[in-house]
């Protein structure tokens, strides 16, 4: 490898040494010109002579801007609804494209999953109540287990608080347009997942006492809203979060795999919350 | 005016250097940066001939030249940014594969 590197810096060493040899002497150097180029002459050949040149160069900077932009877009529908805000019809259109390029079989799979799932929420809403009785306990069974009558009625309380919310959002849905309602069922769902978390490790927390979560880098308004589905409205919450519940979190909210941890929200959070203090 | 011949020996220079650097380097950015310094040592040499000829089209040629470089480079960095999203690295030895 040394004699590799070594070979490297001899060979570009004598290129350099060939390539000024080579161009200082070249007769093109010869007879040089009294007369200084002009940018009106540059203009002039440009515009004139180059014309069709400078068109196609247009044309190409103008292609590869596109192609850049279309190369960092954030794929996912959700943040190109709420990004674009009306081009919505378009969006879809151009994420189809691609899944057919795919697979056509895929595509179908996924309408049929939507419209399932859809058909699952609805039919979900009484099955419900029941299923809130059964993940109870098992939830949180360290606060159980400390027998603390007060803490226990607290803890239904706020899930009962949270089912009512659910209920709340499914009841306007009927009212909202297709847009909206595409937004509002995905809220839903994160709310549902919001069972699946510990939150006697995260701590409680309210719309009231909320804060402005979109200050941590990685989290904007949508993912903010979800967060806040989920119950988590404060940083201290963020900031409690242990490996496993970020993991958690990150499912919840249908984010990139691992992007909580990698953005490292909770060290954010517990430098928002060090700020806030001072 | 300079003579011709410091300028070509400082443009082989960086031409050098930058090749040097696009091969040798694993990051991918400064592949990059080598790249944009080759072609900027062929835009020196051309707009030395420009004015040592008194005549507009080496500066044509610049230009083309800049503008060609700039769309590269938004390309480069848009695949840089999806490869990263894939990979969490912009490292050449680690991505070397057109797959993924």
């Amino acid at each position: 490898m040394k004699l590799v590197s070594l070979f490297t810096r001899v060979g570009l060493l004598a290129l350099g040494m060939i390539l000024v040899s080579v161009l200082s002497a070249d007769s093109v150097w010869a007879n040089s010109s009294d007369e200084y180029p002009t940018t009106s002459g540059l203009a002039d050949s440009l515009l004139n002579d180059w014309a069709l040149p400078l068109l196609i160069l247009g044309i190409l900077m103008s292609m590869a801007m596109i192609g850049a932009a279309y190369l960092v877009r954030d794929e996912r529908m959700e943040n190109l609804l709420w990004e674009f805000g009306t081009g919505e019809t378009q969006v879809i259109e151009i994420e189809e494209e691609d899944d057919d390029d795919d697979d056509d079989n895929a595509d179908d799979a996924v309408e049929e999953e939507k419209a399932d799932e859809s058909a699952d929420e609805e039919e979900a809403d009484e099955e419900e109540a029941e299923e809130v009785e059964v993940t109870e306990e098992p939830e949180q069974p360290e606060e159980l287990e400390e027998a603390d009558d007060a803490q226990e009625a607290e803890s239904v309380e706020r899930q009962a608080r949270m089912d009512e919310e659910l209920e709340e959002r499914r009841n306007r849905l009927e009212s909202l347009d297709e847009k909206a309602r595409k937004k509002e069922e995905e809220l839903i769902r994160v709310a549902e997942k919001a069972k699946t978390i510990d939150f006697s490790t995260l701590g409680f927390a309210s719309a009231s006492d909320s804060d402005d979560l979109q200050r941590i880098k990685g989290v904007g308004p949508f993912i903010a809203e979800k967060l806040n589905a989920l119950g988590i409205y404060t940083f201290s919450q963020l900031a409690n979060m242990t490996p496993e519940i970020e993991e958690e979190v990150n499912v919840a909210i249908e984010f990139f795999p691992g992007r909580i941890k990698r953005d490292e929200w909770a060290n954010q959070a517990r430098t928002l919350l060090g700020g806030e203090e001072e | 005016m300079i003579d011709p011949a410091l300028v070509s020996a400082l443009s082989a220079l960086m031409f050098v250097i930058g090749l040097g650097g696009a091969f040798t380097r694993k990051n991918a950015i400064i592949v990059l940066m080598c790249i944009e310094l080759m072609l900027n040592a062929a835009n020196m040499q051309f707009a030395a001939a420009a004015v040592h000829h008194g005549d507009t089209t080496g500066w044509v040629y610049t230009l083309f030249a800049i503008a060609i470089a700039a769309s590269e480079v938004a390309i480069g960095l848009a695949i840089f940014l999806a490869v990263y999203g894939q990979h969490e690295t912009i490292s050449l030895d680690d991505v070397d594969v057109l797959k993924n």
